[in-house]
């Protein structure tokens, strides 16, 4: 009885893990969309960049993994506020399909370019020693690297929020979402706003991308294969809610986690059902408002 | 002065109905192509199964105004439809085809209903979750769909009892051929049609159609459906041609790239498929000869420029430049 | 003077030419595989061998000159590989076709081949039952059957009692967990689980916790060569499964390739396969530091490698049978009962299946000269595939 209980509980902390990861890896693009309004499938991307920057500067610079990755995510910031003033202004006022276009685009060249430069197998990135292993946890063998995960995560939530909601650059973000004209009245710069913002998002990404490497691991169509669990997350949590996007990234990690545990065969299908009945209830998203 | 604004979607026009150039010129370019380029007739068959595609796709997007990442769920369900059809019920391969297009447009029919009442990102992303869906519902179901491995071995009957398909392609780029006129008429009288017409009303001003008492929730399902059953005809053609039914044909990448290739050409103009699905095609045919990796780097760069400079596709750069004339003559 | 001399040199030239456009000409092999795409490492490997068993022949069979023309399915594409294969047929007029990683594609160009009558060369695609598609199907790679009962054999001979499968949810998954199954129960052990996961895994924890609660004294794991292998072999150390006692056995999926990404994570692993490049023999030794010296230091052949390597040699004889003559059917009589000592070790081509017989080797992953390889340590000979008798 209690072994089966203690199963529950490892599955329960995996589905918790997955989800935690893929908040890091969405949270960014939910800002993005949230913020700037602009449909942003190049996300992925971003993350992909955070990845592959933190293996070279680990793997073939040889630099610690407490140095590479901040430097990885300051890199990928870097190239996202250089994208942002380029090619997605060109695409600020035009609808939704110009932006799916213009943003596949991008990720083509972004596949292109990883594999150009470091190939089309899978890279790795070594993990530190302190942060292999497990921890024992009662009848529980938790990974350390996931407790990793799940901190840093939890951290970046929690950071994220702060600035929002209590910091005066937060409120003038704020303000400039909910209306951009009078923000920009008050003297606020929206278009430098709104390319920090971005940068941050992308930031965030490039974390995730590099954080969660052992889960998703680093090969160029990177940026494809986890368009889909990402746009889902952000969509069903509704845009530029933070707390959407947790409880969305919560949410669908246990339901796929679960589900793969108590149905095998048809694990996979039960995220996409839950999706579709979640956003046909509130297309909006949990969270969301409408624009 | 060229006062039309950059969007993808053409500016709201009256039908036409009378024959242009650009009715007649596709059809003596693919006859062309048929005795001039002989050996290319494998390749040549499976552009006209995507152009099919590409103007199903036209009519829901470029017409109605549905943002849709997900017409490839109808191809696919068409194409296993149709696969399934040749080796279970009958190998004869235009009822093959109808099963194909029925299977689609049931589909279509029912998401259309459920989905359409939703619009923007919400509709955007559901379409894709309902692609995504069907195709783990085709990975799981492995006795009908063969799973992973995809049902082979699809071997239709001679076309008419008489025509074989054969190692050159010459059957399967004439029956190709010949369903693609066909659809190209449906669509075209839909599209010219007071449907058609209200179809455009509902893309340019959803809330003046409401207004003006047109059932806007029908007319999109019934739009929609249509769609999907073309596109369902496309992926049963072309599971017939290439004798083979796989989980690609169900894919989010997939509908990504049919989309890709009718924007390249232009969408809501009809004969934008027809010029901006060959192209892509062939060009990505040669990059692969050439160099296969980095043809993704030029597609990519041409996407995020076309939408920059020519949203329109190349369909929207001929137009200008006409116009351009016109005006330059007054 | 001039008038006179030309068209003697001409008549005389064309004499000669004629004489020997009727001994040397150009026999043509077509290669479909993958050189873009998530799979492009197939693509590289089975290049590099193809190309070094061509320049080792000196790019001929007797008088024809052998031209190889390859082309790009770009994954598992059932459609492009149809198509490409028609071409190949209709345009280059190629009178083999290698290559083929996948089982689909592998089915797609089976019809192609019957109606062209060209000879064709599956290099991987493990599924039993797929030369029964057309009477013009060899494969130089092998098939699950093949690899899993030797091990699970092994595994039995060690004292193992208890044994957990785990494969991908695709034909040949089935058919590994098919034939471990009917070996290890046979030699008296049990099955207590088993797993079918979906190829779009990206998180294998909740697998793992599955294995661990069967408590198993082995697992056994299929899992296509790549990312899948690579997730899985991780998740099962970061689960500690390793430490809780349970063993882990695979067959391809420590291939070269991925090895070195690994790291110490592979450690240990026993696996069952036609072909190990750590393998000692004269022949493989020519064929690895061939290789090597073609390609740098840093190459290290693979399934793919042994595979388009030992098609080339399969084709180059069918070439020498029908003298360079296009007829497949000769062709096919020629090759059935064919023996040759490969890097591999001795194979032959089973004239009742058209397989290959073929050594399966038992190895470990072990530390040789700082690098992880897989060592081989036991020999199981002229092994056979059981499945589908075909003409």
């Amino acid at each position: 009885m209690s072994s089966m209980f203690a199963s529950l509980l490892t599955v329960l902390f995996d589905g918790v893990a997955f989800g935690m990861i893929l908040f890091l890896i969405s949270v960014g693009l939910s800002i993005t969309m949230g913020v700037m309004r602009v449909v942003n499938l190049a996300h992925c991307g971003f993350a992909m960049t955070g990845g592959y920057l933190t293996y070279a500067l680990t793997a073939q610079m040889d630099l610690p993994f407490a140095a590479a990755v901040p430097l990885a995510v300051l890199g990928t910031m870097a190239i996202g506020a250089v994208l942002e003033r380029t090619v997605y202004a060109w695409v600020y006022g035009q609808s939704e399909l110009g932006q799916v276009l213009m943003t596949i685009g991008l990720t083509f060249v972004m596949i292109a370019a990883a594999n150009a430069l470091f190939g089309s197998s899978i890279q790795n990135i070594p993990v530190p020693q302190g942060l292999r292993g497990s921890v024992q946890a009662g009848p529980l063998a938790l990974p350390v690297y996931r407790l990793f995960l799940i901190a840093v995560a939890a951290a970046c939530g929690a950071l994220i929020w702060f600035a929002l909601e209590r910091t005066e650059a937060g409120a003038r973000l704020r303000a400039a979402v909910d209306n951009a004209r009078m923000a920009g009245c008050i003297g606020i710069n929206v278009k430098t706003l709104f390319a920090l913002t971005f940068a941050v998002g992308c930031g965030f990404a490039g974390l995730g991308g590099a954080l969660g490497a052992d889960i998703f691991p680093l090969e160029p169509f990177y940026a494809l294969h986890y368009l889909v669990p990402v746009l889902i997350v952000v969509s069903v949590g509704g845009l530029g809610s933070i707390k959407g996007t947790l409880a969305a990234s919560l949410l669908l990690g246990l339901i796929d986690t679960l589900g793969r545990y108590y149905l095998p065969a048809g694990g996979g299908i039960v995220i996409y059902l839950a999706t579709l009945l979640m956003l046909l209830v509130r297309p909006h998203g949990l969270f969301g408002r409408p624009a | 002065m060229n006062l039309q604004p950059r969007t993808l979607l053409p500016a709201a026009a009256l039908p036409h109905y009378r024959l242009g150039a650009m009715d007649v010129l596709p059809w003596i370019a693919a006859i062309v192509a048929f005795f001039a380029f002989d050996t290319y007739l494998s390749l040549g068959a499976q552009i006209l199964v995507m152009v099919i595609f590409g103007l199903s796709l036209d009519l829901a997007l470029g017409f109605a105004g549905i943002n849709t990442l997900g017409h490839a769920a109808f191809f696919g369900v068409g194409a296993y439809a149709a696969g399934y059809w040749n080796l279970h019920v009958s190998p004869e391969p235009l009822g093959g085809l109808l099963a194909g297009g029925m299977a689609a447009g049931v589909v279509g029919l029912l998401s259309g209903w459920l989905l359409l009442r939703t619009h923007g990102l919400a509709l955007l992303m559901l379409t894709m979750v309902v692609t995504v869906l069907l195709h783990e519902v085709a990975n799981a179901w492995g006795s009908v769909t063969g799973g992973a491995d995809g049902l082979s071995g699809v071997m239709p009957d001679p076309l008419f009892g008489v025509f074989q398909f054969d190692l050159f392609g010459k059957t399967a780029y004439l029956y190709a051929l010949g369903v693609l006129f066909l659809v190209f008429l449906v669509v075209r009288t839909v599209v010219n049609s007071p449907f058609g017409l209200s179809l455009r009303g509902i893309r340019e001003n959803t809330r003046r159609m409401h207004l003006v008492g047109a059932s806007v929730h029908l007319r999109l399902v019934a739009a929609y459906a249509l769609s999907a059953f073309l596109a369902g005809i496309a992926g049963g053609l072309g599971a017939q041609i290439t004798r083979t039914v796989s989980l690609d044909r169900l894919t989010f990448q997939l509908s990504g790239d049919i989309l890709i290739m009718l924007i390249i050409g232009g969408v809501g103009r009809l004969y934008g498929a027809f010029i901006g699905i060959p192209l892509y095609m062939l060009m990505l045919d040669r990059a692969a000869e050439v160099n296969p990796f980095h043809w993704m780097f030029f597609v990519g760069l041409a996407l995020i420029l076309l939408v920059r400079f020519a949203p329109g596709g190349l369909m929207a750069l001929d137009e200008r430049r006409r116009r351009a004339a016109q005006e330059g003559t007054q | 003077m001039k008038f006179r001399l030309v068209p003697a040199l001409l008549a005389g030239c064309s004499l000669v030419c004629g004489m020997s456009a009727a001994h040397a000409d150009e026999v043509r092999i077509g290669v479909i595989a993958s050189f873009s795409g998530p799979y492009s490492t197939w693509g590289k490997h089975i290049k590099e061998a193809t190309d070094l068993y061509v320049a080792q022949q000196n790019g001929k069979v007797g008088q024809h000159t052998v031209r190889v023309i390859y082309k790009d399915v770009g994954g598992n594409n059932p459609a492009r590989a149809r198509q490409l294969a028609e071409e190949l047929v209709v345009r280059d007029k190629v009178q083999y076709i290698a290559g083929l990683e996948f089982t689909p594609t592998a089915m797609a160009v089976a019809d192609v081949a019957t109606q062209a009558r060209v000879p064709t060369v599956i290099n991987n695609s493990g599924t039993s039952g797929v030369l029964a598609r057309s009477p013009y199907l060899l494969r130089s790679g092998y098939t699950q059957w093949m690899v899993a009962t030797p091990l699970a054999q092994w595994t039995a001979a060690q004292g193992a009692k208890r044994v957990f499968l785990a494969a991908a949810d695709y034909a040949p998954g089935a058919d590994a967990i098919a034939a471990y199954r009917k070996a290890f129960t046979a030699a008296g052990g049990t099955i207590v689980g088993e797993l079918r996961i979906p190829l779009n895994t990206t998180d294998f924890s909740t697998y793992m916790q599955k294995a661990r609660e069967a408590r198993p004294d082995t697992m056994y794991m299929f899992m296509p060569v790549g990312p899948l292998s690579v997730a899985f072999i991780k998740a099962y150390v970061e689960r500690g499964l390793d430490k809780a006692g349970i063993k882990l056995e695979a067959t391809a999926e420590t291939e070269e390739s991925e090895l070195a990404g690994y790291g110490d994570a592979a450690a240990g692993i026993v696996t069952a396969l036609h072909y190990s490049p750590a393998g000692t023999t004269p022949a493989n030794q020519q064929f690895v530091n061939g290789l090597k010296q073609k390609y740098g230091q840093d190459r290290i052949p693979n399934v793919g490698s042994i595979s388009a390597y030992d098609s080339m040699q399969m084709i180059f004889q069918m070439i020498r049978a029908t003298d360079g003559k296009r007829d497949g059917d000769k062709a096919m009589a020629a090759i059935k009962g064919y023996k040759w000592e490969s890097p591999r070790g001795p194979v032959t081509v089973d004239p009742s299946t058209r397989e290959l017989v073929q050594n399966v080797y038992i190895r470990r992953v072990e530390k040789v000269n700082g690098a992880y390889v897989n060592q081989p340590f036991k020999t199981y000979p002229a092994i056979r595939d059981p499945g589908t008798k075909v003409q």
